[in-house]
């Protein structure tokens, strides 16, 4: 039931949260707000069409633009520009529901294990708008899709925190293990999963336990992976890397190898899903800076930041210390991967897992690197942040490749460890980003060049079809006045000869 | 980043200043043998190489402060001192500290930039500029045989000794048996190191293979021309051994980035120094070694481009 | 032991030397070299260049009758990735052929288009669809922005856009440098 010999992370840190930590594992539940703010965005950035409109009424589970869902029932309002929770700090179009009061959800019928068909059940996801609530926000309908392409495949359930301050997924299992149980079982059942993981950290003891007891209760076949609290022990190719062996580079997904590595409360979500609930909503961790006071609450998607903060003050007193402390900006993301973003209607999403009281802190300044090659021992996924950073730094994208720009997993643990405080992450991200849009515009102009080599093949062909048809024509018209003349000199002749009468 | 986990965050500074705390006490026996000379080196050095930082820094239009607080020319400044002999004339010693700041630093755009050890670039600069000094005491024949620098400085009085070893019709390589200060020395670099390697500030690979491979190098050569060399068993801490092995080679910013790059380096660096020691007309052999390394360093790097890890 | 020291500096020299031959060594063949410069430039097609698409463009490089900073739509990543091919310092981009700009796409105002075609034959990647007296429209996703579409229009309808929203053009700044 436990996985015994866990291979080593080749790297990390243990980022210990700070002794006295207290963490309330309760789940709050916020109330329902009056106003919800829908971003028409989805994690990738691109930008959704809407299938309502302004005044439209809406019942809460409704598809209002693909992918998203209402959270409650109501009327749209108003289709603004309005600020989402992502680092670029932009305004994407948004829609505003303001909640009836009432919480009317569509009604789905259930989907039976064994009755339904995998396409029923796949749509029903998809449907219900289920995402990866770990972090990154994927289309679980498509990604359980292409696991599916293999028969007997890998299940990992992700329960390892993404970074120290957040444990949404912790509080998720000490409140309900059962139907996590449940619902992994069922997943596994499903897709026929051949080996059964539960990852999560060893530290976790409540956790643990309770999920020790569910096993049992359930007569699961489940297995249990604790791992050693080192961070970045959560992200999904060194999690993979770990219990199977499997190395995903270049940012390969896991599901390409028949291994569906997802996250806890993502697969409590799918099972939810089954019965008719639909994903409009997660548990989120509100943390002080220093990470000493966390709650965790029960928030539909759309909720505007501020009230959760506000609300997460109501229940935690030294929240409400923290945030009299800063009013004015709370950290989306954990203490690694965090983002400032203004305390105001912002809305929680998907992929929001934590929010921070007040300002991400400012970096001591930087200096020059001195190769001490610190990044790279800690680098979890073995790469050399020095090299990356010369490269990158200097634009040059052929070599950030060739030093695998493309595993950098983003974690930061080299950011954390420079001693010339240089923000290796953020350069890596810019690396990434500017890279994406390079290959973009080179598909892009493979294609322009494709079609435009077409387009004149054909043109040359036309002007020269029609240089043929022109010849022709001509050359039958000349045959034709020709002939003409030759008749009418025949006719001319015959009258000559023709005597006179 | 935020500092809520309680890391042991380093930063430039706290790292060179636990490099110079690490060669205190080799650079303390130094004194107690040689004189106060080398603390003048090391102090005339570490002006004029500061004065220089901070003129390159207002040429550049940056502040000059962080710069020679992070101590990383104050370092190089020390090992550069602890390279020469004492009594070497003021104007050879500004000449040193200027090739080591200017053309060992900043020509290349300053800190983590260089591509060769500054120390030994001042060092390399001063012995072909000013043979004479550098190797004062020396005589023509000694001159090929001379182990390293080190033992030039101490010729003084070993050649007092040869001279009375020669009457007693004892071979000329007897002398270097028991050349008791330097291994004391070297022992305390060994101890500066050991220090180092367990405040993780450098890590083995370097030394061990550096040291490795000169005792393998070192045997080979001795069990070829016995007569003609030292014996191994005092050459690992003759001259310059340790403290190239422990705080010379292993400067981060001119070796390689990947580990295993690094124990070619280190092999490199223990192989030349040998057979410079043992063929060259220069008597040191660490100064060149670590920059004909440090010449290979771009071609290693680009071998061992994903092979971060043993 | 000197001469082993020597030998392998002279080995280690060879092989840097090579290295540094292979880096150089390119195949000298023209229509090589044409596919070479013609794969740096943008395929925008739109002819800013004097030349009648990237191709002709390309051709004129190769033969030397062009400079490599005359596409405004490639900006300087395109001028760098020209002066990497051919070995020549890189420049600035000459603006009297225009200037860099964000990429943009063709929109049709579909209800002021009279359907008269004229717009279909210059569009270089036939991005445009429609048919005699009905509306046009383009197809966003195949537009370059190339803008040859814009004068031939009798009524004034095409405009052009940026090719996306802003969001998706968004991009993670890079972060400040030590001394910057
Ligand atoms: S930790 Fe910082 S200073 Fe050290 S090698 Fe990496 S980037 Fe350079
Ligand atoms: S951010 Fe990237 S380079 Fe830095 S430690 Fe993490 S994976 Fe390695
Ligand atoms: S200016 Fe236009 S046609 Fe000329 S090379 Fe650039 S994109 Fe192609
Ligand atoms: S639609 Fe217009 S702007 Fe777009 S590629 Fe065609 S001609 Fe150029
Ligand atoms: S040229 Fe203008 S009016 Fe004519 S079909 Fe094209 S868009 Fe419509």
């Amino acid at each position: 039931m436990i996985k015994e010999s866990i291979q080593d992370l080749p790297g990390g840190l243990a980022l210990q949260t700070p002794s006295g930590a207290h963490i309330d594992s309760t789940l709050h539940a916020m109330p329902l707000q009056t106003h919800y703010y829908l971003p028409l965005v989805n994690y990738q950035r691109d930008v959704l069409q809407p299938n309502v409109s302004v005044g439209d009424k809406v019942m809460g589970g409704e598809l209002i633009a693909s992918g998203v869902i209402a959270p409650t029932s109501g009327t749209i309002t108003q289709l603004t520009h309005h600020t989402w929770p992502h680092p670029s700090l932009t305004k994407v179009k948004t829609l505003t529901l303001a909640a009836d009061g009432q919480d009317d959800f569509l009604t789905l019928p259930n989907i039976t294990l064994c009755d339904d068909s995998a396409e029923e059940k796949l749509q029903r996801i998809e449907r219900c708008s289920v995402h990866g609530l770990g972090g990154a926000g994927f289309n679980t309908a498509k990604k359980i899709q292409r696991v599916m392409e293999h028969n007997a495949p890998t299940l990992i359930v992700n329960a390892v925190e993404c970074e120290p301050g957040i444990n949404c997924d912790d509080a998720l299992i000490q409140n309900h293990s059962v139907a996590v149980i449940e619902a992994c079982d069922a997943l596994c059942k499903w897709l026929n999963v051949s080996n059964a993981l539960l990852a999560i950290e060893d530290d976790k003891t409540t956790a643990i336990e309770k999920l020790t007891q569910a096993l049992l209760a359930q007569q699961s076949t489940m297995q249990l992976a604790p791992l050693s609290a080192i961070y970045p022990s959560g992200a999904e190719s060194t999690l993979v890397q770990r219990l199977t062996g499997i190395q995903l580079t270049q940012g390969q997904p896991a599901a390409k190898f028949g291994v569906l590595c997802i996250n806890v409360a993502t697969v409590l979500a799918i099972h939810q899903a089954w019965k008719g609930l639909f994903s409009a909503q997660r548990i989120l961790s509100v943390t002080t800076q220093d990470l000493k006071h966390s709650v965790n609450l029960q928030v539909r998607f759309g909720t505007p930041i501020d009230s959760t903060v506000q609300f997460a003050a109501s229940v935690n007193p030294f929240i409400a210390k923290s945030l009299n402390e800063n009013r004015a900006s709370v950290s989306v993301g954990g203490p690694l991967s965090g983002f400032t973003q203004t305390n105001d209607s912002t809305p929680v999403m998907a992929t929001s897992n934590a929010l921070l009281v007040g300002a991400m802190p400012i970096k001591k300044p930087q200096s020059a690197c001195i190769r001490c090659t610190d990044c790279a021992t800690v680098c979890p996924v073995n790469l050399l942040p020095q090299e990356l950073y010369s490269a990158v730094s200097a634009q040059d994208t052929d070599t950030a490749q060739r030093y695998a720009l493309d595993n950098c997993i983003l974690c930061g643990c080299c950011d954390l460890v420079c001693p010339a405080n240089i923000p290796l992450t953020s350069w890596f991200q810019h690396g990434k980003d500017e890279l994406k849009h390079q290959r973009a515009a080179e598909q892009n102009a493979v294609m322009a060049k494709a079609r435009s080599e077409k387009h004149n093949t054909r043109e040359q062909q036309r002007a020269l079809d029609k240089a043929k048809a022109d010849a022709q024509r001509r050359k039958v018209a000349a045959q034709r006045s020709q002939s003409a003349i030759d008749i009418k000199a025949a006719l001319e002749r015959v009258k000559n000869k023709r005597p006179s009468s | 980043m935020n500092n809520a986990f309680s890391l042991p965050t380093r930063s430039t500074g706290n790292i060179m200043m636990n490099v110079m705390l690490a060669l205190i006490p080799g650079t303390v026996l130094m004194v107690y043998w040689f004189g106060a000379g080398i603390i003048v080196n090391i102090s005339v050095i570490m002006l004029v190489s500061v004065a220089c930082e901070a003129f390159v820094q207002m040429l550049r239009q940056r502040p000059a402060t962080p710069a020679i607080l992070d101590g990383s020319m104050l370092l190089a400044a020390w090992l550069l001192g602890l390279c020469l002999p004492p009594g070497l004339p003021l104007f050879e010693l500004i000449i040193g500290a200027a090739s080591m700041s200017l053309l060992g630093k900043h020509v290349f755009g300053g800190l983590g930039q260089n591509p060769f050890n500054p120390a030994m670039v001042g060092y390399a600069v001063l012995l072909i500029s000013f043979p004479k000094t550098m190797t004062a005491w020396i005589s023509p024949t000694e001159f090929s045989q001379a182990a390293n620098a080190w033992d030039s400085i101490t010729q003084a009085t070993v050649l007092d000794r040869l001279r009375d070893l020669e009457r007693q019709g004892l071979s000329v390589y007897e002398h270097t048996l028991s050349p008791w200060p330097w291994n004391a020395i070297n022992v305390a670099w060994l101890f500066g190191g050991l220090y180092l390697l367990a405040r993780g500030i450098i890590r083995w690979h370097i030394p061990i293979a550096m040291l490795l491979s000169a005792a393998v190098a070192h045997g080979l050569h001795y069990w070829a021309f016995p007569q003609h060399t030292l014996p191994p068993s005092s050459m690992l801490l003759s001259g310059a051994m340790m403290l190239g092995a422990f705080f010379i080679a292993t400067d981060p910013v001119t070796a390689p980035s990947s580990l295993k790059a690094r124990l070619l380096y280190g092999a490199g660096i223990g192989f030349i120094t040998v057979a410079l020691r043992s063929f060259s007309n220069y008597p040191e052999g660490i100064a060149f070694a670590v920059l004909l390394m440090n010449c290979a360093v771009p071609l290693l790097d680009r071998c061992f481009v994903l092979e971060t890890k043993p | 032991m000197l001469w082993l020291t020597l030998i392998g500096l002279a080995l280690l020299c060879t092989g840097i030397g090579y290295g540094f031959s292979r880096l150089s060594a390119s195949g000298n063949q023209s229509d090589v070299l044409v596919e070479r410069i013609n794969d740096c430039l943008p395929q925008t097609q739109c002819a800013q260049c004097n030349f009648p698409g990237c191709r002709p463009y390309a051709e004129a490089i190769a033969t030397g009758q062009a400079n490599i900073n005359q596409c405004p739509p490639g900006g300087d990543s395109t001028i760098e990735a020209l002066a990497e091919v051919l070995g020549v310092p890189v420049v600035a981009l000459n603006v009297d052929y225009g200037t860099h700009k964000e990429p943009q796409v063709a929109f049709i105002d579909e209800a002021a288009c009279i359907g008269c075609t004229l717009c279909i034959p210059p569009c270089p990647v036939d991005a445009i669809i429609g048919s005699t007296k009905l509306m046009h429209t383009v197809i966003a996703e195949d537009c370059t922005g190339c803008e040859l579409c814009i004068e031939p229009c009798p009524v004034d309808c095409i405009s052009l856009v940026p090719a996306k929203p802003e969001v998706s053009q968004w991009r993670y700044p890079k972060p400040a440098r030590a001394h910057d």
